[in-house]
């Protein structure tokens, strides 16, 4: 389990998804305060935005009877989203910049990259 | 059916297109749609802008501080980003009854923080808030960065914060801090979209931030006890950030 830690998360998320069609549709806390104080009609949604792919975590294309399946489905992809992201987040944050020059050298990169600092400053 | 509010105003305007054209250039909603995250028009100009140009320089803060560590430093909490990021969007779809007929869901930021770390968190979380508006609708366009700053921003590093603290009293079991962190993480946020409704004209902050506080006072009960709960499954995975690493605000 503690091998590949990552596999272990996933199987944790796919059943949280599974379970998402049981969500409480009561408002929300924001939706709530903004219903009780008479703000809630100020919500607006902006041209751009308008044709989300998956407007409130559901399919459009699919019927209304697929509900519970509707919210699996659009779970399902904005967690392969975040992931997939993410996963290039991660790319981007191991990367030390143009030929393997650290991003920013202080003293502890000097004694991961031996060769010394000048070392970056060639240009390929 | 469709009704459509012009920009500021509550009354419903009739629209023969039933599309909620704008003819005037102003923002013109349509109602009906439920909304998790700060909508468009909640906010005004200043208020928002500033938001995008903090959480911006949040963010870029956040990758520096990791850039910053070394590899072995980092060698555990990067490669998880991306699924804990998938897992946090799963359970904020889970919305939670709390009492007196209102609904709460998990922001998830004292989670990120006590198994990634405070900076990664940071990251992990925008993410999440960014694709919910691209993907959901849920959050506005133009108020994104409010969003950012709540609850990838002000969130983890309340939750980091509060967890620092309350192990220097509590020192175990270790419990004591994860919910603590949980429940001030929400209401910090809570607090934060108050300040910037009121700071935008919406609503004065004297009735706002009692109402925010007060549901979500309820709603960080629920966030604790989701916070607590996973924490047991993620832990056996071994995914668990050093005290070091849920406390380095830089």
């Amino acid at each position: 389990m503690s091998k590949r830690p990552w596999l272990w998360i996933v199987v944790i998320t796919a059943v949280v998804l599974l379970l998402a069609p049981l969500a409480s549709r009561l408002p929300d806390g924001l939706e709530r305060v903004a219903a009780d104080l008479g703000f809630e009609g100020r919500a607006a949604i902006v041209p751009a935005q308008e044709h989300a792919p998956m407007p409130d975590y559901s399919i459009p294309s699919l019927p209304s009877s697929y509900a519970g399946l509707s919210t699996v489905l659009a779970g399902l992809f904005g967690a392969m989203a975040v992931f997939l992201a993410l996963k290039g987040v991660e790319t981007l944050l191991r990367s030390k910049g143009p030929a393997g020059r650290p991003h920013r050298r202080d003293s502890r990169d000097d004694v991961r990259f031996p060769q010394g600092p000048r070392q970056g400053l060639r240009q390929p | 059916m469709i009704t459509c509010f012009l920009e500021g105003s509550l009354e419903p305007v009739r629209d023969e297109s039933g599309l909620c054209l704008s003819t005037t250039g102003h923002f013109i909603s349509s109602g009906g749609e439920r909304f998790l995250h700060i909508p468009d028009n909640f906010l005004d100009t200043k208020t928002w802008a500033t938001a995008a140009v903090v959480s911006t320089g949040a963010i870029g803060g956040a990758v520096r501080a990791i850039r910053r560590r070394s590899e072995e430093e980092t060698a555990k909490a990067i490669p998880m980003m991306g699924a804990m990021g998938a897992f946090i969007f799963a359970a904020q779809m889970i919305n939670f009854p709390v009492p007196g007929g209102t609904s709460g869901h998990l922001i998830g930021a004292a989670l990120l923080a006590s198994t990634l770390g405070l900076a990664p968190s940071i990251i992990v979380m925008s993410v999440v808030v960014i694709l919910q508006a691209l993907l959901f609708q849920d959050g506005g366009l133009l108020v994104m960065g409010a969003n950012i700053l709540n609850m990838a921003v002000i969130a983890p590093l309340t939750a980091a914060g509060v967890y620092h603290a309350f192990l220097r009293i509590f020192p175990r079991p270790r419990a004591v801090s994860e919910l603590a962190s949980a429940w001030f993480s929400v209401m910090a946020a809570a607090a934060a979209a108050s300040v910037e409704l009121a700071v935008s004209g919406t609503i004065p902050w004297v009735v706002v931030l009692p109402a925010m506080l007060g549901w979500h006072a309820l709603i960080g009960v629920g966030e604790a006890a989701i916070t607590f709960s996973a924490l047991r499954l993620i832990h056996r995975a071994g995914i668990r950030a050093d005290r070091e690493e849920v406390g380095q605000i830089v």
